[in-house]
C-alpha cells in the first residue's frame, strides 16, 4: 500500500524545509543547555540541589526543579510544534500544485497510496526527530539524576508524536479542501493552541450547543495534556490515545477519498 | 482491430463557483487509437485536447462518458504500467537532478535495482542528457527540460503514448529529435497519442489525425482522406492568353498565372494555350496543408459530421 520510493522523496523533500531546519536547531540548542548549563545533585534518591549555569538552588528544590521543568517542557513542546504545524501544512497544498503531481499519478500508483506515503514520510521525518531529541535528552537526565529520571521523556516523546498525527491529519484535510499552506497552517495553529485547550476544558462549559461542537472536534487538548501529565509526572490516560486514532482513522479516511474523487491538473 | 483507446460519447464539464460557473471542456467525444499508430489531435488552446489526455490517464474524471485504454475501464490503475505520458509544459521540482527524477518516476513504474539504473543511462543518452544528468532542474534550458520529459516517458519502455506538446519549446534539432524518436517508436510497435497545435510537424509524423474544437470532435481520418483528393495546379504563362471559359490569369511579376483543380482541368487548359501558341513557363502544383484543412475545420466551412465517423482505422 505505501511507496517506500515516496516516503523517500517526501523526506528528502522535506528535511531541507526552513521550519524543519528551525526545530532542528531549537533541539541541539536545549540539548546544549541541558548538557552544560543543568546540575543535578542526588542523595539517597533525593534531588538536593539544581545547577543552573554556575547558581546553586538548596532550598526548596524540588518545586523549583517541578516548576522548572513544567516552564521548559511547555516552552520546547509548544515550540516544536508550532514549526512542525507549519512544516506540515504545507504538504498537501504543495503536492497539488507539485509539477510532478501528474507524472506522478500517470504511473501505476493509487492516489491514496500516493497520499499516505507522503503521511507517512513526513510523519517519519518528525519522528525520526523527536525520537532521537528526547532520546538524547533521556539520556543527559539520566546520566545527570544518577538514572533517577529519563524514562518518562521516552514515553512522552511518543505521546508528542500521536498529538502530532492528530494535527497532521487535521492539516491534510483542510489542505486538501482550502489548497493554501498559510490558511492551513493558520488553522491547524488556531486548532492546536486555541479550541485545543476549550476542548479539553469542555466538561466545564455550561452552554450545551458550544459543549457538543467543542466535543466533536479532534481532542489535541487532552493528548497535549496527556503527554505533559506522562513526562511530568508519569500518568499515562489510554483512552484518549484510542479516541485520537479513531478520529485519525476518520479524517484520513475522509482526506484520501476527497484526494481520489478531485481532478488533477 | 481492437483499439488500445476508445472513447464512447465522452464529455466533461468543469465547474466553478461552487457549481455556478461550468465550462464544457469536451463534449460526446468518441474516438480509438489503434496498436503502432501516431494518432495527432489538432485543436486550438483551450479546445479539450490536454483534458482528454488526463481522461485518458484517470487525473480528470468524465462528467459521462466511457473510456477503455487496453480494453480495461479506469477503476484499476494497473495498465498504466504500460503508459508513458509527457504533460504540457512539462516541469519537476527545481531541487531535483534529472537522475533524481528518472529515479524517482522508474521506481514508481515498477522498475529497480541495477535494470533501472541501466535504463536511466539508456534514456539520458537517448535524449542527449549526459552532460547534465547530474545538475539540478533549475540550471537546465526550456528544452532540455523537455528533453527529460520525454526521457521520463520512456523511461519504462510504454506501450503506448501520451505527448501533449512534445515539441513546443523545443529548437528545430530538438523537433527533429523527437519526430525521428516518434517514427522510431510507432515503428517498432509503440501507439502514440499525440496533441499538437504545430500542424507541420503532425504532418510529417501522423498516421491520423483528429481535429477538436470548442470539446468536440470535428474531423477524424487518415490525412489523406482529411486532404482533398482533387489537387490544384498553379500555371504560369508568359503573356495574357485571353482564353474564353473558366480559366481567370492574373498579372504577376513575372508573367501571368491561373489555378486549376484537378489533372483533367489541368489538361485542358494545356490544350488551350497550345492551341494559341502561348508559351507555359511553369507548372506548379499547389498543395493544400493540414492547416488549410484545419482551418476549414475549425471556423465551420468543413462537414464535420461526414468525416467523423468515416475512415475508421486500418
Amino acid at each position: 500500500m505505501l511507496k517506500t520510493i515516496v516516503i523517500k522523496q517526501t523526506i528528502r523533500e522535506n528535511i531541507l524545509q526552513p521550519a524543519f531546519l528551525l526545530t532542528l536547531i531549537i533541539q541541539i540548542a536545549v540539548i546544549g543547555i541541558l548538557a552544560f548549563g543543568v546540575g543535578l545533585h542526588y542523595e539517597n534518591g533525593l534531588l538536593v540541589s539544581f545547577d543552573w549555569f554556575g547558581g546553586k538552588i538548596e532550598e526548596q528544590v524540588h518545586s523549583f526543579a517541578e516548576t522548572f521543568a513544567s516552564a521548559n517542557y511547555e516552552l520546547v513542546s509548544s515550540s516544536l510544534m508550532f514549526l512542525f504545524i507549519i512544516g506540515c501544512s504545507f504538504l498537501y497544498p504543495e503536492l497539488l500544485r507539485s509539477p510532478l503531481l501528474i507524472v506522478t499519478l500517470a504511473r501505476p500508483v493509487s492516489r491514496a497510496s500516493l497520499f499516505l506515503s507522503k503521511f507517512a514520510g513526513f510523519s517519519l521525518l518528525v519522528f525520526s526527530a523527536v525520537i532521537i531529541f528526547s532520546l538524547i535528552v533521556s539520556a543527559i537526565f539520566y546520566e545527570k539524576s544518577d538514572g533517577n529520571i529519563g524514562g518518562s521523556l521516552l514515553l512522552g516523546s511518543v505521546s508528542f508524536c500521536f498529538e502530532f498525527i492528530t494535527i497532521f491529519a487535521i492539516c491534510s484535510l483542510v489542505g486538501l479542501l482550502i489548497e493554501n499552506s498559510m490558511g492551513t497552517a493558520v488553522i491547524a495553529v488556531a486548532l492546536y493552541f486555541f479550541l485545543g485547550p476549550l476542548v479539553a476544558d469542555a466538561g466545564e462549559i455550561q452552554n450545551p450547543l458550544l459543549k457538543v461542537s467543542l466535543i466533536l472536534l479532534p481532542p489535541v487538548g487532552q493528548l497535549s495534556r496527556a503527554t505533559q501529565e506522562l513526562v511530568l509526572s508519569y500518568r499515562l490516560n489510554p483512552d484518549i490515545y484510542l479516541l485520537s486514532l479513531l478520529y485519525i482513522a476518520v479524517i484520513l479516511g475522509v482526506s484520501t477519498t476527497l484526494f481520489h474523487r478531485r481532478d488533477i491538473g | 482491430m481492437i483499439p488500445i483507446v476508445e472513447t464512447r460519447s465522452l464529455s466533461k464539464t468543469y465547474r466553478s463557483d461552487f457549481g455556478r460557473k461550468s465550462v464544457q471542456a469536451l463534449q460526446d467525444l468518441s474516438l480509438s487509437v489503434y496498436q503502432g499508430e501516431i494518432f495527432a489531435l489538432l485543436g486550438l488552446n483551450g479546445a479539450g485536447k490536454s483534458t482528454l489526455m488526463k481522461i485518458l490517464l484517470d487525473l480528470v474524471r468524465p462528467t459521462s462518458g466511457e473510456v477503455r485504454v487496453f480494453g480495461e475501464t479506469l477503476k484499476s490503475y494497473h495498465w498504466r504500467r504500460k503508459v508513458g505520458y509527457l504533460p504540457e509544459l512539462f516541469a519537476v521540482p527545481r531541487f531535483m537532478t534529472a537522475l533524481n527524477v528518472l529515479r524517482y518516476l522508474g521506481e514508481l513504474s515498477g522498475i529497480k535495482g541495477n535494470a533501472l539504473s541501466v535504463r536511466i543511462d539508456e534514456m539520458i543518452v537517448r535524449v542527449g542528457l549526459s552532460e547534465a544528468a547530474n545538475r539540478q532542474v533549475h540550471t537546465f534550458s526550456k528544452g532540455m527540460v523537455l528533453r527529460l520529459g520525454v526521457a521520463q516517458a520512456l523511461l519504462h519502455q510504454p506501450q503506448i503514448l501520451f505527448l501533449d506538446e512534445p515539441t513546443e519549446g523545443l529548437d528545430p534539432l530538438g523537433r527533429k529529435m523527437v519526430r525521428t524518436l516518434l517514427i522510431d517508436l510507432a515503428n517498432s510497435g509503440v501507439t502514440i497519442l499525440l496533441n499538437s497545435h504545430l500542424l507541420s510537424e503532425v504532418e510529417l509524423v501522423a498516421h491520423r489525425v483528429g481535429i477538436l474544437h470548442k470539446g468536440r470532435l470535428r474531423a477524424q481520418g487518415k490525412l489523406s482522406e482529411l486532404l482533398p483528393q482533387n489537387q490544384h495546379f498553379e500555371v504560369e504563362v508568359a503573356e495574357n492568353p485571353s482564353l474564353e471559359g473558366p480559366w481567370t490569369f492574373l498579372q504577376v511579376r513575372s508573367g501571368w498565372t491561373s489555378e486549376v483543380q484537378g489533372s483533367e482541368q489541368l489538361q485542358q487548359l494545356l490544350a488551350a494555350l497550345k492551341s494559341r501558341s502561348v508559351p507555359v513557363l511553369a507548372v506548379k502544383p499547389v498543395r493544400t496543408t493540414l492547416e488549410d484543412v484545419f482551418f476549414n475545420y475549425i471556423s465551420g466551412d468543413g462537414d464535420a459530421e461526414d468525416n467523423s465517423d468515416q475512415a475508421d482505422y486500418p
